[in-house]
Parts: structure tokens; C-alpha cells; sequence
């Protein structure tokens, strides 16, 4: 077998080192590029930024088939496949040798590179950034992502399927991997399904290098895995089409509302279309004239007051492997030195943009200079910082302002004991220009006002029960009203939300109130996804379609307050089924497509003449599985031949001893005197 | 030991609609030089590839060295050598590396026959393979599969494109390989006079379907040519069993028969011919004769009376 | 014994006979004498490039033929010649070669005087030879 290896690796090992360079040169790319100081406005993510992990995902992906392709395709004539496998080893250990040599070609191409990045990046001086050994993992989980690819470009090469289509059904399988790995928020679930991918096209893989390409020798589990491998990649093909039809089918909604208030204290509600505004209306539904300008359409929004979030559903900010919040956090830069705060120190940290070192870093107890040891640490996490500049640190123990040039931190504000704050904003003055005159600060119980130094000038208890609303907002008008929004948490169910009105109150400058108001919900003009799409949907996989309501089920778990659980006629809402008329098309539909697949598939297997376990199993198959299974059926076997029985005169498989029909075995050939035989 | 190295049995496989091997039954006795002869297509690699395992019968079984084929394990493979036309070698190989790389895998291996078979064809081993020429490769590939000493050689039309200096030394390691009584020969060629030098038993295959199964002088002494010649026009001819063939001209009429025997030659002697000639045939001719079209030629020009 | 051997493929003499011939020239012209050894069965194979059942089969026409013995353990060897058909089964041999001799001749328009002659030129070195007393 390490004959074997050696063979493999020589052979492949000039477009292995290719491909390496083009990675690391790629990589250098955009790790250069991070280095100098034109990022201002989004900060340095080094190992997790979206250009490096877009590398190392089509990096792996692409490379990944390629490898596999150049391992399998010189083989496509037979003679040099006999020439392999005829020998005294078995063909899954050639084929475990190709696997093993691929991947440490593979791990040599993209493991180098990314670990020759990880190294430069951890190295000090490098780069205006911190690092965090667990940042190379997103780049690891694309390359176990690409492994997956490169089974399915092994898989490719390998089975001789008689479209060309059919063959690259494999990498459509494998799409859903690097989906699913990177949506996942912990690296070993990335790992897990990773993992579970692999084995399935592995084993369809070995299967197809087993058999030499075709179904009907290979070992039950490789062709169960390449049924499954099929018809992952049909429904991806079908999802795809029908999120292009859709889009091409789907009316975009054009345009939107939302309310505002004008300053004079009126709530007003403005709709846009384009980007422009369309109409303004009071809360009756009549125009205001006073925003009407003479052009055509053309409203003047400067002076309306919007309501700025302070705090909504999220928590403290995405929490994901492969973003760069879970690490650190860019502040701002100022005075060529970048402020991260890194949330496994608790404190924030300096770099400086010219020589790339660390600086230091500021705790509670003010700026300490790198050499030294800093123990402590701030209370409480970041909250996803909305205002602009590095004035101040809002984090859910309280409120610190920062003065990076002077290297001092004073506590501002904190809240009550036991209390937390879930969001704060610079609140804005509109003259000619928009002036921060203070800080917005909303915590579990109260919304604050508070000056620039953090007294507080006007507070109020939160006026809505904080489950529900979640969602919190503010304005401050000219002359120092202000104003609190406060609408429904979005994970309400949408057929409660529909009915749930924004509330809104108008406080004094001091902060007492002067008016509540209830602003009717806004009903959204368009829908999430036109009926036709789901029946669309129903057609292209029964299956999913008649398990929805599983589906939906599942995915409202199981929420304390009952607005949370989301049921059938919530699912039927986000997908445009509004009308009972659509539910009952869909569900015709459906049944229609389901009956349909079931029964091509069940003359199929008659007509050639299946197994008896295969006759029964495959129309159920297709039942559930619609389009997608009957398609993955016609793909993966071959369909033999037919001819007329001699005795009962219909056509009968050739693959069989004896006609399914009468019995009788083929005749044997007669020949015609000329045949010698002794 | 078995009487029969390869025995089949209704083998049969299908490319979509066509059949390229159909219904075929043959043994292959141990220690026998076994020639697989046809025209091109009529299924003579589809049915060695189906031997080997390396193709999957759509119906029909095969037995090799008391194996089903389909499942020939690494231990059995290692007694069989396969030697397939094209030469297939990686190009990027050393000649010494092919050697190194092969011997890795088989026990049995005889370094001294392998080195004998470069010493013959002259092949330098620090050449790549990709600069051998045909012939050459040919000798390294032949030395490859001689090397493990394998009960059973199977040699799938070795021959086309090389130079008749390699061609012979194929023969001749063919030759040397029957030294040994229990080593057997199966190998398909177009090469009619390789297979009149070398072999013991024949097949011949005709669009998949096998038309004769026997020895060499067997098929050779059952394919015969009679001239019959007639002193007025030549009458027409009653139903002749195993006829293949038949040139007419002006007074007379060259059957080609196969299974002559003594109905045959009585049937011919009562048609009232001046004389009936037997012309002996070569084996090369008897092949021809056995594969070509059958039917009737004729040196008459078309519309000159008389010619069906 | 210095034959000098070849065979043609491709020939109307099936191999087997064509080296038979070749034994049968060589005792008739006295290159072989009676009591020499023909070469081995593997060696004449591998010498000729053919199978060796077929020297087997040519060898044991000689034999049959009483030409050759096969001397187990040590190959074949010529002998005296015996004649093993009767006077008949000669005849009948004879008549075959000399038809296919006359016809030929006659086909390349000589007439019978001069084959005659031919023949007897021919016939000169082995004048010495006895009629088989056998008869």
C-alpha cells in the first residue's frame, strides 16, 4: 500500500505545490493588505476577515475537487485503471492509499499556508491587531470543508455516468457543507457535520473506485450513500433553480414605512419607495401638507426625527467561531493607535499603526503600559457600540469614558444595583449639523438621558413589558423634548405581531411624560414569499413540504410566554400562504407531485424488472421524496437492455437467467452449421 | 490442481442495447496455449476484461483458477498476469522504479526474469518511461507481468505496433512460459500467424457470439476449399451444411466448407462435376474464410447472364 | 544434429508437418544418420518460435512413421528405417506424389521425355540404394 501512496503523491505532487503557492500568495494578499493602515473604518480582523476565509473556503472547495479530479480522471481509461487494481492488494486499500496520499497533498496546500498565516499573525509586530489561537480554527473548518470537496471531485471523476450532469451531482451535494459549516456557531459542530458529510461521500467514493464506475457491483452501503449523495444534489440543484425563478418571479416590495416625528412633537408616519420619500401622513391617514414640496414626489425628511435604536432583540452582538467579535472588538483608531476591546482580558487595548505593537491597555483602574502585568478587568461585556468615535465605553456593567490621548478612563454612569444596560447611543442634536449633546442609555428596568459627563438629566421606568418590547428607541427634538419608542420583539409570533402597536411616548426635557401614543402596526406590503413559491416548493420535494408543519413545530421550540411559539398558521404567514385557497393549492399540489413521482417510479421498477425489496422500497422513496428521488433513481442505475422473450413473446431484462414473465430460460443460441466445437 | 484455469459459462454482456459478448461457454484446460481470435469489436477485451473482474457480467458467470471473477481476492490476482494492449505504464516512472514499484506487491516476484527481459530489450533503467518507444515498452510491461511468474498469463492483443524484433520476443517469452506444464497462455490476436505458431486450442469469437471452440488442427482439418469443376454451366446448388463461402467464375465453383466430413463430400461428389479438387488451406486462410462475410462472390461481371 | 531448421506460417503444410519434412529430407539425403539425436522438444520450440505440442506431434508422426524412436528419458532418435506400411499403403503414396509431380510438370509444358529425364538426373546420387527386401 505505501507503494501505492508514493505513487499517488509523486504523480500529484507538481499541481499540489501549485495550487499551495496560489493559496499562500492569496493569503500574503490580503494579510498585506490588512497591514496597512486604509482600513479605518472597519478595523484589522486578520485570520477571520471576510477576504481571508474567502480564500480558504473556495481555496479548499475548488482545490479540493481539482485534486480529486486529477486523481480519478487519467483513470477514466481503463486500461490504466486495470493496470492499478490488478494486483494482489484489495481495492479499498488502493483506494484508502489514494485518500491518504490526497490528503496529505491536500493538508500540504492549504494546512501550510494557513498555518504559516496563523504564525506570522500571532507573531507581535505583525500585525495592529490581537490574536487569539482560536481564530485559525473558521480557516481550519473550511479546510475540512474542502476535504468534503474533494471526496465529492473524487466521486466525480470516478462514476461513469452516462449525462455529464449526473456526475457532478456530487460537488452539488457538498455545497450544503459550507453552508452549513459556516453557519453553525461553534467550531466542533462545524467539525460534526463536516465529519458527516465526508463519510457519506467517502463511502459513495469507495464504492464507485470498487466497482469501477458502475452501480450495480458495488457494496450495499456505498450505493445507499450515493442514492443519499444523488438526491442531496438534485434538491441543492432544485433550490437553486427555484430561488432564481423566484427572483425573477417575485415582486420586490417597492416600498416601506416607518414612523417619525416631526419637530414639533407630531408622530408622523413616512413611506419610502427608492430610497426617496413618498408620502408623509399623520396618524390618521391624512397627508401633511407642510412636507409637500413643489417637485414632483420630492419630500425634505431633514426635519423629521427618526428614532435611533438603543437596544433590540440581539444580546451582546454575534457570538460566532468565525467572526472576529467572539476575540476582539475594533473600537475606533485615533491618533494612529487602534483600540480593540478583547473580551477574554476584559480590557481594551491599544496598537499602534506604525510599528504594529502593543501598547497597552486600559482596565478599571486606567491605561497600563504593555511590558507590565494588568489583572484586572472590566465587568461585563461589550455592548455592540452604535455611536461614533471612542469617547466613551459602553459595556452591561456600566458606562466608562475613555480618553485615549490623555490615557485616562473615569466611570460615567452605572445603573442601579442588579440592573444591567442592554444598549446605549450617542444621542443626537440636529442643528445645522448633528451634534452629540449626550448619551442614550437603556438598561433592563429604565431608559436614561445623560449629559457628557453622565449625570443623568431625565430618566424613565421602561414603559412596556421588557419581553415583548424589546425593542427600544429614542429622539431628542430641538427644543430638548424627547421622545421613546418601543416596538415588539420580531420572534413574536407574526400573526400576534400583526396586532401588536408600537407605543411611543413624548417626555418633557426633564423627563416627565407628556403623551403616550399607540401607532398602529404597519402591515407589510409584500409578503415574505408569493403562494407560488411554496407550491413551487411542493412540487420539487414532497417530502419537506408535507412535513412542514413538523418543521415549523420544531423550530418554535418551546417559549415561557406563548407570543413566542410560533405554529402552522405563523409558517403560513412568512410564506405567503394567506388565503385558505392557497393552503388548499399547495396541498393539492403537492399530493399531486408526490402521486405522480410514487407512480413513474413504480412502472419503472416493473417495466425492468427490479427486486422484489427494491420494488416496494423505491415508489415510497419517491413519494416522500418527489421529483428529486425519481431523478436521483433514473441517475443512479444503469438500465439494462430489453428484448422479446422467445416463449411469451414480451420484452424481458436481459440482466436475468430467466424471463420475469414465463420463466423460461434464454435459448440457447442455434447456430447455423458453421460453428466447430470438439 | 484444477483441470480448467478458465472456465465460462453463458457469459454475457450488454452496452446499452448491443450485446457485445453474448452466451459464450468455453474451458481453458491448465497448461494450455489458448488463442482468442476475432475481428475488431466482436468482444474479445470486453470478455477478457470480464475474466479479470474488472468489467461486471450482465449475465453469465466465470470461473478463474476456481474463482467466481467477480470476486477474484489479492491472492488469486497475484497468480494471474495481465498484459494489455497499449502498454499502459506511468510515463513519469523510471524503468528501475516500475520494477521497484511492481515487486512491492507480489511475493513470487523473479527479479532474475525481470532483469532478463531488460537485458533483452536493451532498456536502460534510469530511462522514463514516457522516452521508451512502443516496442520497448512493450518488452518493460511483458517483463512486469512475467516477473511474478503467474500460473495463468493474459495477454489481451499484445501485439499491434510493435516491430517484428519485439514482436517475436513476445513470442518468444510466450514459448518460455510453457516450460512450465501447469502455466497457462490465454491471449486474443489479430496476428494470424502468432496464434498458428503458438497456440493449442482456439476461440473465435464473430459479434460477440462464439462460433468455434477447439484445436488448432482441429480447425484446420474441419475448414476445407473444394474446387468443382464443371465441363457446361454450373448448376445450381442444393443446401450445404457449413457452407461459408462461395466464388464462382467461368465453369467453376470454389466452395469454402466448414465440418467437412464424409455426407459433406458425398453431397458434393453427386452434383456432377468434372472434378472435385480439394485445396488445402492455411490455417491463415481457414481463419479468413471462417470470419469474412459469408456469401457469394463472383469475378462475372455484373448483368453477364446467369449469376444470382 | 546441424539442421538447418525454419517453418513458414502461413503455408498450406501445416507446422507439424513442415518440420516432419524437414526430418524426412534430412535422413533421405544422409545429413542424418541413423542412431542421431533430434534436437529436444523445448529446445526445437524455442529455437523455431512454436508450441511444443507441435514438435511432440511432428516427432510422433516420425515415429509413427518408423522413421524416429522415442527413447523415454532421452528424446528422440532416428532409426533404422523400417518401413511400417504395407506394400499397398506405399503404393498408394507413391501414386499421390507422382500425380502431383506429373501434373505440375505437365502444367509447365514439358513434355513426358523430358520429365523422364529430369527425373532420372535426379534419382542419380541414390542409384546406391536396395530395394526393401520386405517388399
Amino acid at each position: 500500500m505505501t507503494a501505492i501512496i508514493w505513487k499517488e503523491l509523486r504523480e500529484n505532487l507538481k499541481w499540489a505545490v501549485v495550487w499551495m503557492l496560489g493559496v499562500a500568495v492569496a493569503m500574503g494578499y490580503v494579510l498585506a493588505r490588512q497591514r496597512q493602515p486604509a482600513y479605518y473604518w472597519q478595523g484589522i480582523e486578520s485570520l477571520c476577515s471576510e477576504t481571508f476565509l474567502l480564500v480558504t473556503t473556495f481555496g479548499s472547495a475548488v482545490g479540493g475537487v481539482l485534486l480529486g479530479l486529477v486523481q480519478t480522471v487519467p483513470e477514466l481509461r481503463r486500461e490504466q485503471w486495470a493496470f492499478l487494481v490488478h494486483r494482489p492488494i484489495s481495492r479499498t486499500r488502493i483506494f484508502l492509499a489514494k485518500v491518504i496520499a490526497g490528503g496529505g497533498l491536500y493538508l500540504l496546500a492549504m494546512g501550510l499556508p494557513l498555518l504559516s498565516a496563523a504564525l506570522w499573525a500571532a507573531t507581535p509586530g505583525r500585525l495592529a491587531a490581537p490574536f487569539d489561537g482560536r481564530m485559525v480554527l473558521p480557516g481550519v473548518a473550511d479546510i475540512l470543508t474542502g476535504g468534503v470537496f474533494y471526496l465529492a471531485g473524487l466521486l466525480t471523476g470516478l462514476r461513469t455516468a452516462r449525462w455529464y450532469g449526473s456526475r457532478a451531482l456530487g460537488i452539488a451535494a457538498a455545497l450544503p457543507c459550507a453552508f452549513c459549516t459556516a453557519a453553525v456557531p461553534e467550531f466542533w459542530q462545524a467539525v460534526l457535520i463536516a465529519a458527516g458529510f465526508a463519510a457519506v461521500l467517502g463511502a459513495a467514493a469507495w464504492g464507485s473506485f470498487w466497482s469501477g464506475g458502475e452501480y450495480r457491483p458495488q457494496p450495499r452501503v456505498a450505493r445507499v450513500a450515493l442514492g443519499l449523495t444523488l438526491f442531496g444534489g438534485l434538491l441543492v440543484v432544485g433550490l437553486i433553480v427555484s430561488v432564481f425563478v423566484a427572483q425573477l418571479v417575485l415582486e420586490a416590495p417597492t416600498s416601506w414605512s416607518s414612523y417619525a416625528v416631526t419637530k414639533d412633537g407630531a408622530f408622523v408616519r413616512v413611506t419610502y419607495a427608492l430610497g426617496q420619500i413618498t408620502r408623509v401622513t399623520d396618524l390618521e391617514g391624512r397627508e401633511v401638507d407642510q412636507y409637500r414640496h413643489a417637485e414632483r414626489g420630492a419630500y425634505d425628511g431633514r426635519s423629521l426625527r427618526w428614532a435611533l435604536s438603543i437596544a433590540g432583540d440581539w444580546g451582546a452582538g454575534p457570538n460566532h467561531y468565525r467572526s472576529v467579535p467572539r476575540f476582539y472588538q475594533w473600537l475606533g483608531c485615533s491618533e494612529q493607535v487602534h483600540w480593540y476591546w478583547v473580551a477574554g482580558q476584559g480590557r481594551v487595548l491599544g496598537f499602534a499603526a506604525q510599528d504594529r505593537r502593543l501598547i497597552g491597555s486600559f482596565g478599571p483602574d486606567g491605561f497600563v503600559r504593555a511590558a507590565r502585568k494588568a489583572p484586572q478587568r472590566f465587568e461585563g461585556q461589550l455592548i455592540w457600540p452604535s455611536h461614533r468615535g471612542i469617547g466613551w465605553l459602553a459595556l452591561s456593567s456600566g458606562i466608562w469614558r475613555l480618553d485615549v490621548v490623555e490615557r485616562r478612563v473615569e466611570p460615567l454612569f452605572a445603573p442601579e444595583p442588579g440592573d444591567q444596560i442592554r444598549g446605549a447611543i450617542d444621542g443626537m442634536e440636529y442643528g445645522e449639523v448633528e451634534t452629540p449633546v449626550g448619551i442614550v442609555a437603556a438598561t433592563r428596568e429604565r431608559v436614561y438621558f445623560l449629559s457628557r459627563d453622565g449625570h443623568p438629566l431625565a430618566s424613565v421606568p421602561y414603559a412596556c413589558d421588557r419581553t415583548r418590547y424589546p425593542v427600544v428607541a429614542s429622539s431628542i427634538l430641538e427644543d430638548g423634548r424627547l421622545v421613546v419608542w418601543y416596538s415588539p420583539s420580531y420572534r413574536i409570533r407574526p400573526a400576534l405581531r400583526k396586532t401588536m402597536p408600537d407605543v411611543a411616548l413624548l417626555l418633557a426635557p426633564d423627563g416627565h411624560q407628556l403623551q403616550r401614543r399607540e401607532l398602529p402596526p404597519i402591515a407589510e406590503a409584500g409578503a415574505a414569499s408569493p403562494w407560488y413559491a411554496i407550491t413551487a416548493a411542493a412540487a420539487v420535494v414532497p417530502l419537506a413540504g408535507a412535513m412542514a408543519d413538523v418543521i415549523g413545530r420544531l423550530w418554535a421550540g418551546r417559549a415561557a410566554d406563548p407570543a413566542f411559539a410560533w405554529d402552522w398558521s405563523d409558517l403560513r404567514e412568512t410564506w405567503g400562504l394567506r388565503s385558505g385557497g392557497a393552503v388548499v393549492l399547495a396541498s393539492v399540489v403537492l399530493i399531486i407531485s408526490a402521486l405522480a413521482c410514487g407512480i413513474a417510479t413504480f412502472a419503472l421498477a416493473h417495466r425492468y424488472a427490479f427486486a422484489r425489496r427494491a420494488t416496494r422500497g423505491w415508489p415510497i422513496a419517491s413519494l416522500l421524496g418527489g421529483p428529486a428521488a425519481l431523478l436521483a433513481l433514473v441517475a443512479l442505475r444503469e438500465w439494462p437492455a430489453r428484448e422479446r422473450c422467445a416463449r411469451c413473446g414480451r420484452m424481458r431484462v436481459v440482466e436475468r437467467e430467466l424471463c420475469e414473465h414465463c420463466g423460461v430460460p434464454l435459448p440457447v443460441q442455434v447456430g447455423d452449421g458453421t460453428e466447430i466445437f470438439d | 490442481m484444477s483441470e480448467n484455469v478458465i472456465e465460462v459459462q453463458h457469459l454475457t454482456r450488454y452496452f446499452g442495447r448491443k450485446a457485445a459478448v453474448q452466451d459464450l461457454s468455453f474451458v481453458v484446460p491448465r497448461g494450455c496455449v489458448f488463442g482468442f481470435v476475432g475481428r475488431n469489436g466482436s468482444g474479445k477485451t470486453t470478455t477478457i476484461r470480464m475474466l479479470l473482474g474488472l468489467l461486471e457480467p450482465t449475465r453469465g458467470s466465470a470461473t478463474v483458477l476456481g474463482h467466481d471473477s467477480r470476486r477474484l481476492s489479492p491472492e488469486i490476482r497475484a497468480r494471474i498476469g495481465y498484459l494489455a494492449e497499449g502498454h499502459h505504464v506511468y510515463g513519469w516512472m523510471r524503468v528501475a522504479e516500475c520494477g521497484w514499484f511492481q515487486r512491492r506487491f507480489y511475493s513470487t516476484w523473479n527479479e532474475d526474469v525481470f532483469q532478463g527481459v531488460l537485458r533483452y530489450f536493451r532498456l536502460d533503467p534510469k530511462a522514463r518511461v514516457k522516452d521508451l518507444s512502443k516496442g520497448e515498452r512493450a518488452g518493460l510491461c511483458l517483463g512486469l507481468a512475467l516477473a511474478p511468474e503467474p500460473e495463468l498469463l493474459i495477454l489481451d492483443d499484445p501485439a499491434p505496433g510493435l516491430d517484428p524484433v519485439a514482436r517475436r520476443a513476445l513470442l518468444e517469452a510466450m514459448i518460455y512460459v510453457t516450460r512450465q506444464a501447469e502455466r497457462t497462455i490465454f491471449f486474443s490476436s489479430h496476428l494470424l500467424s502468432d496464434v498458428e505458431r503458438v497456440a493449442d486450442r482456439i476461440a473465435v469469437l464473430d459479434a460477440g457470439q462464439l462460433r468455434a471452440c477447439c484445436s488448432l488442427e482441429a480447425f484446420r482439418s474441419r475448414v476445407r476449399r473444394v474446387v468443382l469443376r464443371f465441363a457446361g454451366p454450373v448448376p445450381p446448388l442444393p443446401e450445404i451444411p457449413g457452407l461459408l463461402h462461395t466464388l464462382r467464375s467461368t465453369g467453376e465453383i470454389a466452395l469454402t466448407i466448414a465440418n467437412y466430413d464424409g455426407h459433406t463430400e458425398s453431397l458434393l461428389n453427386g452434383l456432377g462435376a468434372a472434378r472435385v479438387e480439394d485445396v488445402p488451406l492455411s490455417v491463415e486462410d481457414a481463419f479468413l474464410s471462417y470470419l469474412e462475410d459469408r456469401g457469394e462472390r463472383s469475378f462475372l461481371l455484373p448483368g453477364a447472364g446467369g449469376v444470382q | 544434429m546441424a539442421l538447418d531448421w525454419h517453418i513458414a506460417t502461413g503455408s498450406d503444410t501445416p507446422i507439424y508437418r513442415q518440420i516432419a519434412d524437414q526430418v524426412r529430407r534430412a535422413v533421405v539425403t544422409g545429413s542424418c544418420r541413423p542412431g542421431d539425436a533430434l534436437p529436444s522438444v523445448r529446445g526445437l520450440a524455442e529455437q523455431l518460435v512454436v508450441n511444443p505440442n507441435t514438435v511432440v506431434k511432428a516427432f510422433n508422426e516420425l515415429a509413427r512413421d518408423g522413421l524416429v524412436e522415442a527413447r523415454p528419458g532421452r528424446g528422440y532418435f532416428v532409426t533404422d528405417r523400417r518401413q511400417v506400411y504395407s506394400k499397398a499403403e506405399r503404393m498408394r503414396r507413391l501414386d499421390r506424389v507422382l500425380e502431383t509431380l506429373i501434373s505440375e510438370a505437365l502444367v509447365l509444358d514439358f513434355s513426358p521425355a523430358e520429365i523422364r529425364a529430369a527425373l532420372d538426373g535426379k534419382l542419380v546420387p541414390f542409384e546406391t540404394r536396395r530395394p526393401d527386401p520386405s517388399g
